[in-house]
């Protein structure tokens, strides 16, 4: 059964202005999380009760990583919990990424999309796919290390230029030829995947994004967080929490 | 005390523990997937009608202090999508099921109620109260001509007990609930959700893209309590309290204010397992203080 487990915060630390990196010890035995699924954080006083959903950045063992941007009283909150205080979370919930069996595997990710990508960058390696990254920073850069570890190749954005390319990931991209087996897995702000989605088209190239949206529940009960997609012609409203975060790029309307 | 009996009987329906879901923030297979469903008394379902609803734009949900407010809008997949998944996966538990029913009009509340006539739902919860959609739900819910208008519409086409929700958002409760009892209900639950707003202050806009939505959640409990007690002193029907139930304490003391029955909403969002939480602390809570059963703890009322 999943359930609401209290992890242990091992480390919370600044990696980059409000961005953190919290690392939580899980009880024994406790679920493997997939790339591209997320835990609720239950932050449980009485201005914050909704769960805030975050995704998996990287899971060894019993040691799950969070990344996270603090943009709100809720992530601030977040940021001042001291190594040692109990955190409630819930199992990984989601659906996350779909790796290919072979080939090339793109990572583009930008901002806190970045993150996620960490476990998919590692997962992708164990299965042996030849991994690329693609990261677009707004200055400050982060998780460097842990791309530079997964990955075959990384290139690097800054909306700044302070370093890599002086620009976004799509603007990146175009400058770059693909292989033709190249499976792209992304998340970032909505424009940065509605970009990504016209680039994927017109090369052909399979497309994964992972959406966010307000939640309510985050596991699929009150159905606050729909997306739509145009599957077979016809508009169909899907759960963020529950069906996705992770959808068919080709599919998502971006409104 | 060793052993707290809870088993009570609501209009007609034999449950196992006075605690049911509220309808919008339970969802069979979700829900299912975090505790065994059968140790409910009873679960209610998200809101359905005849045919399929697309609800509102995003966002839908916007946190406010001790609760939330939401405008999803009664999303959902019509009546014959119900029955195939939600009902038929329901099924394999053994707790009694209460269709929660939307429409914008009396015919559509008289077509979805004969839609699930032959299903296996114990009862129908009539949702005239939902402050989201427009033209439809709240509209019967605050005149209490057309709330008994339409309870009788239902109830003369229903195969199964009418509950009928109201909505807090009127002056006089008391008004509406004398009506639908003299329209026949079986029972009343209240209540509904308070229209509230929000403003986004970096972006001056409402955060609901609706504009409104309905204030849930701890914060309400203070008005819910209020109403049941009222309630319990104008109509004689079976009451289902609820409105910011989190633990078994919150039950208690609606069932003290007269409900015979209570359900947990928004607490189930912030915490999976809510509902049968409230169970358990329901049955100690009573230990602790030596109430037998549920009738024993509502007569010790002194009000
Ligand atoms: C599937 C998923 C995965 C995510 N993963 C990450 C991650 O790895 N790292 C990271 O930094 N952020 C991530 N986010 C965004 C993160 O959930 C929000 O930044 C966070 O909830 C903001 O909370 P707050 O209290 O600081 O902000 P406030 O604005 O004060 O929050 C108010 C309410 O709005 C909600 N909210 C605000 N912004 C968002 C948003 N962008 N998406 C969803 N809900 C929001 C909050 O949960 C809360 O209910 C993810 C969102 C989703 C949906
Ligand atoms: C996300 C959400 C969806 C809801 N959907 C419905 C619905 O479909 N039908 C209905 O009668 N009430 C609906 N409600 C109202 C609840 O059933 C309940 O009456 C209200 O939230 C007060 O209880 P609470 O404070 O325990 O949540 C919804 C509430 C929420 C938060
Ligand atoms: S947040 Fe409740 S269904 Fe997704």
């Amino acid at each position: 059964m999943k359930r609401v487990i209290a992890a242990r915060l091992a480390e919370n630390a600044g990696l980059a202005p409000e961005i953190f990196r919290m690392v939580l010890r899980l009880p024994e035995g406790e679920m493997p999380a997939r790339a591209g699924q997320f835990v609720n954080v239950y932050l449980e006083d009485g201005a914050h009760l909704l769960p805030r959903p975050i995704s998996v950045c990287r899971q060894e063992g019993n040691a799950l990583t969070l990344v996270y941007r603090v943009i709100g009283a809720g992530t601030r909150r977040m940021a001042h919990l001291q190594p040692g205080a109990e955190v409630r979370i819930s199992s990984p919930l989601g659906n996350g990424y779909t790796l290919p069996e072979r080939g090339h595997v793109l990572l583009a990710g930008g901002g806190v999309g970045v993150p996620p990508l960490v476990q998919a960058a590692y997962e992708a390696k164990a299965k042996g796919l030849h991994v690329t990254a693609a990261l677009g920073y707004r200055d400050a850069l982060f998780l460097q290390r842990e791309f530079a570890d997964a990955c075959d190749a990384l290139a690097i954005a800054t909306e700044d230029g302070s370093a890599g390319f002086h620009g976004n990931v799509v603007q990146l991209l175009m400058a770059q030829a693909l292989p033709e087996d190249t499976a792209v897995l992304a998340c970032g702000p909505k424009p940065m995947l509605r970009a990504l989605q016209a680039f994927c088209a017109a090369r052909k190239l399979p497309l994964q994004v992972s959406l966010e949206e307000r939640m309510g529940c985050g596991y699929g009960a009150c159905v606050g967080c729909v997306c739509k997609l145009l599957r077979n012609g016809a508009i169909v409203q899907k759960r963020v929490c529950k069906d996705g975060p992770v959808f068919d790029g080709s599919e998502v309307v971006f409104e | 005390m060793s052993q707290v009996d809870l088993r009570t009987c609501f209009a007609g329906l034999s449950l196992k523990n006075p605690v049911m879901t509220a309808s919008g923030t339970f969802a069979a297979r979700e829900s299912g997937e975090f505790y065994d469903l059968s140790r409910l008394g009873a679960v209610i379902t998200k809101g359905v009608a005849a045919k399929p609803w697309p609800g509102n734009p995003t966002p839908r949900i916007a946190e406010t202090y001790g609760g939330m407010l939401n405008a999803v809008g009664l999303q959902n997949p019509g009546a014959e999508a119900y029955i195939e998944s939600e009902l038929s996966y329901l099924a394999q538990y053994d707790v009694p099921v209460i269709a929660n029913l939307a429409g914008h009009s009396v015919e559509e509340y008289v077509a979805v109620t004969e839609c699930l006539n032959e299903t296996s739902v114990a009862m129908f919860e009539l949702n005239i109260s939902c402050p989201n959609v427009k033209e439809g739900g709240i509209g019967f819910g605050t005149d209490p001509r057309m709330a008994a208008q339409v309870t009788e519409a239902v109830k003369r086409a229903a195969k199964k007990p009418v509950m009928v929700k109201l909505t807090p958002n009127v002056t006089d409760i008391t008004a509406i609930a004398r009506a639908v009892e003299d329209a026949g209900a079986d029972a009343i639950s209240l209540i509904n959700t308070l229209l509230g707003m929000r403003i986004d202050l970096k972006t001056k806009r409402p955060l609901l893209a609706n504009g409104t939505g309905g204030l849930s959640g701890p914060a309400i409990k203070p008005v819910a309590v209020r109403m049941v007690y009222q309630v319990r002193r104008a109509v004689k029907l079976p009451i289902l309290g609820l409105g910011g139930i989190c633990t078994g304490e919150d039950a208690a003391e609606f069932l003290l204010a007269g409900a015979d029955a209570v359900a947990v909403g928004t607490a189930a969002l912030v915490n999976p397992t809510a509902p049968v939480d409230v169970v358990e602390e329901l049955a100690a809570f009573m230990a602790r203080e030596g109430y037998a059963d549920v009738a024993a703890l509502k007569a010790a009322f002194v009000g």
